[in-house]
């Protein structure tokens, strides 16, 4: 054993040592980053769940005073009233028509946000009168 | 007389290798390089090490890699079952609306009974449609029960993803005139 050998050898370890441990870095916080969304979807899908067992819990009015536009706007109201997860924001619209409710799910990190339509005349909530689909 | 002459030549070898031995175990200084037992340990050693370090290493980014692909996987998978409710409710918001006349009924009877209600091009939208810039189709609109209706959509193949389809399955009130009680029976199927 000589001195260059010990250098060549230490030299080596040392380069893919240091290679190793960025590649362990690297990895280490892609699985932090990734449990972090995972958590930030389940959270959505709870948020949205609310949402539609919300909805789904709501009276039932009789027919003639069954206006969609207006029963949107009671539920969108409902629903503004609904805790956020943290991480999460929400936002509420309405169709063109304000016959479906939009409820959006913007939570940071996760990319695009998750948007979903409810029909209040799809749960029985109240009878459409128009015909144009404008979501 | 052979016999001696073996014995002579077994003497002598003996000698021989007598001679050999001392001269090697006479000093540490008379080994030769390539016989050390400790030469040239340290570069395989090194090698080694490192080979196991990297191959560890790659492996474990190989796993987070993999864990990353899912999560976007399981997020796409996500986004297509919120265009499928939602495709869903527009659906049955219509058919409970102008279109009334076709919510009990199923689908392949539409267009011989449905034109109280609706033409052939209101018909083809309804099979047709969009929501939320994805494109749907209505695949199948059919009872199942006293008072429920089966309904299977399907969502357009978009940017690599297969296409999608989900059953729901909706509960006719006041005698089929109102749709109520939406809900999700499978949003996972993917069309092979």
């Amino acid at each position: 054993m000589n001195l260059l050998e010990v250098v060549v050898a230490s030299a080596l370890f040392a380069g893919s040592a240091c290679g190793s441990a960025q590649i362990c870095a690297l990895a280490t916080a892609s699985v932090a980053q990734d449990e972090h969304d995972q958590q930030l979807l389940e959270r959505s899908d709870a948020a949205l769940a609310v949402v539609e067992a919300t909805l789904r819990q709501q009276p039932r009015p009789p027919l003639p005073q069954a206006n969609c536009p207006l029963e949107t706007q009671r539920l969108a109201a409902v629903v503004g009233l609904l805790p956020v997860p943290a991480g999460l924001s929400r936002r509420l619209g309405q169709s063109e028509a304000g016959t479906q409710l939009l409820v959006t799910v913007v939570a940071a990190g996760l990319g695009e946000p998750r948007t979903r339509l409810y029909s209040p005349a799809a749960l029985g909530l109240c009878r459409r009168e128009v015909t144009r689909a404008t979501a | 007389m052979a016999v001696r002459r073996q014995w002579f030549r077994q003497q002598r070898f003996r000698q021989q290798w007598f001679r050999q031995g001392s001269g090697r175990r006479g000093s540490v200084a008379g080994w030769g390089r390539a016989e050390r037992p400790a030469d040239g340990f340290a570069l395989p050693l090194a090698l080694g090490a490192s080979l196991v370090l990297m191959l560890s290493s790659l492996s474990l980014q190989t796993s987070a890699l993999q864990s990353v692909v899912q999560s976007g996987t399981a997020l796409r998978q996500r986004r297509a079952e919120d265009r499928l409710a939602s495709a869903a409710h527009q659906l049955v918001g219509e058919l409970s609306g102008t279109y009334g006349c076709l919510l009990a009924l199923p689908l392949a009877a539409w267009p011989q009974q449905g034109g109280v209600c609706s033409d052939q091009a209101s018909q083809g939208r309804l099979r047709r449609n969009a929501v939320l810039g994805s494109s749907y189709r209505l695949l199948a609109w059919a009872p199942s029960g006293l008072d429920r209706m089966d309904l299977v959509l399907e969502l357009d193949a978009v940017e690599r993803q297969p296409p999608r389809r989900g059953r729901f399955s909706v509960r006719l009130l006041e005698g089929g005139h109102r749709a109520g009680d939406l809900q999700e029976l499978g949003l996972r199927g993917v069309v092979p």
